[in-house]
């Protein structure tokens, strides 16, 4: 009974960690999306610095080009979390594959016969296997 | 630079995103210098103001009248001093240099 409770137990925290690194996928897609919004940033400031350059007045200009410049130096800083994500997803990954020998599941298939919970759990982790590959 | 250059990935690309942030760092200090200097002089104009408006106030002393006159000399010393460090400042190049140097950051980065 307490083996199987070990099992269990187990089991769910390979699922809570599979949690982490989905919530981790969703956090960094979000993050993706301010490079367009870097990009529309910076042609914005090649422009200016194009009408800054040929003014004789450009005290507004100035002032539009710092305004893009700091929102672009905040987008960059976001982005940035990126790297610190992929080293959360690595931290992530291991605490799996720990989990995954100990539920016998890198080794020879003991759990074949068992119920579609372990199967389920078993795709999960070639599906995490993959992902790992795509973000390294 | 050639603009259909493929843009940086992985480690490049993180590298060149910290030289972007770091260029526009310092085109932002630059353009903050700038707008400093341009609201010293806005602060200076409207001190001569206030001046030229309390001068009726005063008072028939001269001591008064030698303080008007120094404080408004002194005032449009630095308004002086201001103007001409704007006017030869290397702003313009530096901003140019600056700026050129993002924008080529910026291409190996796929933003233009």
């Amino acid at each position: 009974m307490s083996t199987k409770r070990s099992l269990r137990d187990l089991e769910h925290d390979y699922l809570s960690l599979a949690c982490q690194i989905e919530d981790l996928l969703q956090r960094k897609k979000a993050v993706y999306s301010v490079e367009g919004e870097i990009a529309q940033t910076h042609g914005k400031m090649v422009k200016l610095a194009k009408e800054i350059l040929e003014s004789s007045d450009p005290r507004e200009l100035e002032e539009r080009y710092l305004s893009a410049a700091s929102k672009v130096q905040e987008l960059l800083r976001q982005k940035s979390k990126v790297y610190a994500m992929a080293l959360e997803f690595q931290q992530l990954q291991q605490q799996m594959e720990e989990l995954a020998v100990q539920l016998s599941w890198s080794a020879a298939p003991v759990f074949a016969t068992e119920p579609p919970m372990t199967d389920r759990l078993s795709r999960l982790q070639s599906e995490i296997q993959e992902l790992s590959v795509t973000l390294s | 630079m050639d603009r259909h250059v493929r843009p940086a990935e992985g480690n490049q690309r993180k590298h060149f995103e910290l030289d972007y942030l770091a260029t526009s760092h310092q085109i932002i200090r630059l353009l903050e210098l700038r707008v400093r200097d341009r609201q010293a002089l806005t602060e200076i104009n409207r001190l001569i103001e206030d001046l030229s408006a309390a001068r009726a106030d005063l008072g028939p002393e001269p001591a008064l009248k030698k303080l008007d006159e120094v404080t408004l000399a002194v005032l449009n010393e630095v308004d002086t001093v201001v103007r001409l460090g704007m006017k030869t400042s290397s702003f313009r190049d530096q901003f140019r240099l600056l700026h050129s140097q993002l924008n080529e950051i910026g291409a190996r980065l796929g933003y233009c």
